[in-house]
């Protein structure tokens, strides 16, 4: 069975439908992407998974449990965690702070054991514990974001355009931490521009035109893919990567 | 939902009002101002002293209602201290009257541009910051106005307040019973609805739709934020320093009482309760004040401020467009260009724009 | 004016400040949370001192009259019977409102402001009340300034409220879960934190600060009045915004520094105008500085 199984999703804001039925599967462990050109509902479908925006149709499954229409608090107690578009960090609270936010369901101890985890994944952090959120660059503040978020002991991590904005360098160092998580056997559902980074972390992807699903399959059958090639990577057939 | 969506919708709503058959709408708006016509002229059929007094109340609260609508309703700033402009011109009649004999005709001009420049000086600084502040800056001034009637004592009296000018009158017929008020306060009523009303369909009015809409989108647009907010909260003085000056005629007394914060949350009450932005609706409302006031003096006492903050939150919660809701019509032209051809304008709500 | 005279306006002023400051912390703290004017914290202090007197009042019948412990059952009993209200003021006047346009949940905390002050002209039938004395009058010397001991009282019970809540925010796990929540809403629910709850919380604790307030007040002069709550709402609200509003230390600094300022209006005019000053104060604070002294962030909300 799936970890998170999305059917016919729905999502509207007013008279505007931004998701139309949608469905996809994410399963135990694997690294999945959703592509898409600005506008297509990618935020939107990550959105409703999490509970900040109530679908207007459709069903979420996580593990055995319907989410469906729960409010944000329950789902991220429940396992999925979302590094949101544009990071999100509180910005007037230190880094311990933010980080100790994302442990807030957790019991002290484990708190403990998962902040010396995530600042082994982010050393960086260890010597500025006490410095405040909002004056970190825009790539600390998504290294922060996500160690949150890791904090929160997710069974499913959900991540929106992760290297929006950042430099090229930063971005590599992002996706790196990003394969490691992978490979430690969290689940992940990743939305990026940066359609050939994304294909190469994830196995599989679903490529989102319109709020419709166009086109699913593995990364490698996607990164073949005419329409792909493109629509999102910039180049026709037959030219050699 | 979008500024086009709710447009739209709008456009859709008011597409299935031109379906009522032209005659029955019709016929329904001359049975309106027929009500209205019967409903104004009670004080003279009715008679006596006490309903031409009540009625004389009712226009002068329709004035209010409808000249802080253009501040609340129109340009979406709220105003707690409104009738700080009532007092003024209140006091500018009975100093103009008492002191240097003048008229009511001569004073109340005097007493509404006063009002103006007093919302001018007050709105200058106050307009720049954010809609709750306007609101808190606004009680305050409300609270020194209310506070200089009380302890200025040269200019009004004090406690006691002013009284004792001699019984005005217009064209050798003075006013001295409550029905010789009436038609001056109703007339009052009647101006205020008509210009408020054109200004509504203005290029101001459009302009302070906008910014009660958005302030960020008006801004962008090149429309001059605060000058535009400015001119609402003049344009709104106007008529609170007019009627001030009826009703200081009418009591034969001007004092502080009148002017508390108690007064001015009711005009703000009378506003929310009939409908922001509707001319009939804050007229309604006004009627309703005085009505609802005089029914709880006589029967329920010190509940009236119960009553009416519970009302006032009822009708926030249950009905926020208030009992006589202002709805925007599209302009003629653009319904025109719809229902010649339907299909645009359905075409027009089934496609989400990207 | 002495320098005498300057030593003990500071010291009154630095007193009834300090019941300011209690009043603002609940405007600041809903404030930071949900970005609105909660005019309804007037009618909570209002509300609180009347508590106050009934309770009072009540423990003396019993025979309960030793002045701190009758004070601090009064104290917790009125503040928790006051929190009690204000969430009832966040469910019915904000919750549904939470997604209208700003002026609707405006008006509604106005008309709850309104209908507490009202319900108690009712029910006291707008008699000034009187508050018991608690401790004796004979006043203390202190160097040249002359205060007398419940002032004194007052003054540090209210900055140990204050303290007492600017700790409770910054240290504790709930404190970081509303700083979380007023820093990012969507964010901290993202964190399994119950948002809704959180904001419910907020307006329980600045409600409760409001009724401190209120008994201390009255405590101090005395008596209560039913139109208390309007004049000492808009004066803590000046202070909230001259500490920077949402900046929970702010209101004690905006609070004393608005009861210097008030406290020295009074010996320079008269008597009446006391009042009139204080709301000249705030339309000047509100034009000139509306982030505060303490200079923090004004999030802007169309
Ligand atoms: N809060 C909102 N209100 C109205 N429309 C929105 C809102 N958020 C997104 N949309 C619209 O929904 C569509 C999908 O947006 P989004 O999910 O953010 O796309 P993506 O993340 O793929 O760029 C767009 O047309 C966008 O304009
Ligand atoms: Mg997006």
């Amino acid at each position: 069975m799936s970890l998170l199984r999305v059917s016919d999703l729905r999502v509207r804001y007013g008279a505007i439908q931004a998701v139309r039925g949608i469905s996809f599967q994410v399963e135990e462990g694997e690294c999945v992407t959703i592509l898409g050109a600005n506008g297509a509902g990618k935020s939107s479908t990550l959105r409703a998974v999490a509970g900040l925006h109530r679908p207007s149709g459709g069903s979420v499954t996580f593990g055995s449990q319907v989410v469906t229409g729960e409010p944000a608090h329950r789902i991220a107690r429940s396992g999925i965690s979302l590094v949101p578009e544009g990071r999100q960090v509180f910005g007037t609270l230190t880094i311990r702070e933010n980080l100790e936010l994302g442990g807030y369901v957790q019991s002290a101890s484990a708190n403990g054991e998962a902040l010396e985890r995530v600042l082994g994944i982010f050393p960086a952090f260890r010597q500025r514990l006490g410095a405040l959120a909002g004056t970190l660059s825009g790539g600390e503040q998504q290294m922060l974001a996500l160690g949150r978020a890791l904090m929160t002991r997710p069974r499913l991590l959900m991540m929106d355009e992760p290297s929006l904005g950042l430099a090229p360098i930063v971005a590599n160092q992002i996706f790196g931490i990003l394969t490691e998580i992978v490979g430690s056997g969290i689940a992940v559902l990743l939305v990026e521009q940066n359609v050939h980074r994304a294909l190469q972390v994830a196995s599989r992807g679903y490529v989102l035109e319109l709020g419709e699903v166009v086109l699913e399959g593995t990364a490698a059958s996607l990164l073949a893919d005419d329409h792909v090639r493109l629509a999102y990577l910039g180049h026709g057939m037959g030219e050699a990567e | 939902m979008d500024y086009l969506s709710a447009a739209r919708e709008r456009l859709i709503r008011a597409q299935a009002r031109v379906t009522v058959p032209p005659r029955v709408q019709t016929a329904g708006r001359y049975g309106f101002y027929l009500g209205a016509l019967v409903f104004a002229s009670a004080p003279y059929w009715l008679g006596g002293i006490y309903y031409p007094d009540i009625w004389t109340d009712m226009a002068l609260w329709g004035t209010i209602g409808l000249g802080l609508n253009v501040v609340i309703g129109f340009a979406g700033l709220l105003d707690l201290g409104y009738m700080a402009f009532y007092a003024i011109g209140g006091y500018v009649f009975a100093n103009a009257a008492l002191y240097h004999g003048f008229s009511l005709w001569e004073a109340m001009p005097i007493g509404a541009v006063l009002s103006v420049v007093a919302s001018a000086i007050i709105g200058f600084p106050t307009l720049r910051v954010r809609g709750d502040y306007l609101a808190i800056m606004t009680l305050g001034f409300g609270g020194i106005v209310y506070y200089a009637a009380q302890n200025m004592t040269s200019l009004t009296g004090g406690y006691n307040g002013l009284f004792g000018w001699k019984t005005q009158s217009i064209l050798g017929h003075p006013f001295a019973s409550p029905i010789d008020f009436y038609p001056l306060a109703l007339g009052l009523t009647v101006v205020a609805a008509l210009v408020t009303r054109a200004l509504r369909g203005s290029r101001v009015g459009r302009a302070w739709s906008c910014i009660k809409d958005d302030e960020v989108a008006a801004g962008a647009a090149g429309i001059p934020i605060i000058r535009y907010k400015l001119y609402a909260y003049m344009v709104g003085a106007v008529w609170a320093g007019l009627a001030g000056a009826i009703f200081a005629v009418k009591q034969n007394i001007v004092s502080p009482e009148t002017f508390t914060f108690n007064q001015s949350f009711f005009a703000v009450a009378v506003v929310i309760m009939g409908g922001m932005g509707s001319i009939t609706g804050v007229i309604l409302g006004g009627v309703l004040y005085v009505v609802i006031a005089e029914w709880m003096v006589t029967y329920t006492g010190t509940l009236s401020g119960v009553i009416f903050s519970s009302l006032l939150l009822l009708v926030v919660l249950l009905r926020p467009q208030g009992l006589i809701p202002f709805r925007p019509r599209p302009p003629r032209w653009l319904l025109r260009h719809y229902l010649e051809d339907p299909a645009r304008g359905t075409a027009g709500v089934s496609q989400p724009d990207g | 004016m002495s320098l005498q005279e300057l030593l003990q306006q500071i010291a009154n002023g630095l007193v009834v400040g300090s019941v300011y400051g209690l009043i603002a912390l609940g405007y600041t703290m809903v404030y930071g949370i949900v970005r609105l004017i909660n005019f309804a914290q007037g009618g909570l202090y209002e509300v609180g001192a009347y508590l106050g007197v009934f309770f009072f009042t009540l423990m003396g019948k019993f025979g309960l009259q030793y002045p701190i412990p009758a004070v601090l059952i009064t104290l917790v009993i009125s503040m928790t019977l006051t929190g009690a209200l204000a969430f009832v003021v966040e469910r019915v006047a904000y919750r549904p409102l939470r997604n209208a346009p700003l002026l609707a949940p405006l008006v509604s905390s106005l008309a709850m402001f309104f209908l507490l002050i009202s319900v108690v002209q009712v029910v006291t039938g707008a008699e000034p009340l009187t508050y018991p004395s608690v401790l004796s009058p004979a006043p203390l010397h202190l160097g040249p300034i002359v205060l007398s001991p419940t002032s004194l009282i007052i003054f540090f019970a209210a900055i140990l409220l204050m303290v007492g809540m600017q700790q409770f925010v910054r240290r504790t796990k709930v404190g970081k879960a509303m700083r979380a929540t007023a820093a990012n809403r969507e964010a901290a629910a993202l964190m399994g934190i119950n948002t809704t709850r959180i904001v419910s919380l907020t307006f329980v604790l600045g409600g409760a600060m409001g009724a401190a307030a209120g008994i201390l007040y009255g405590v101090n002069y005395g008596t209560v009045t039913y139109d208390m709550g309007e004049f000492g709402g808009l004066v803590a609200f000046t202070a909230a915004v001259m500490g920077g509003i949402g900046n929970v230390p702010g209101a004690l600094v905006g609070g004393l520094t608005v009861g210097v300022l008030s406290s020295f209006a009074s010996t320079f005019l008269p008597n009446q105008w006391n009042e009139a000053i204080v709301f000249a104060i705030l339309i000047l604070i509100l034009a000139i500085r509306p982030q505060g002294i303490l200079g923090e962030r004004v999030a802007e909300r169309a």
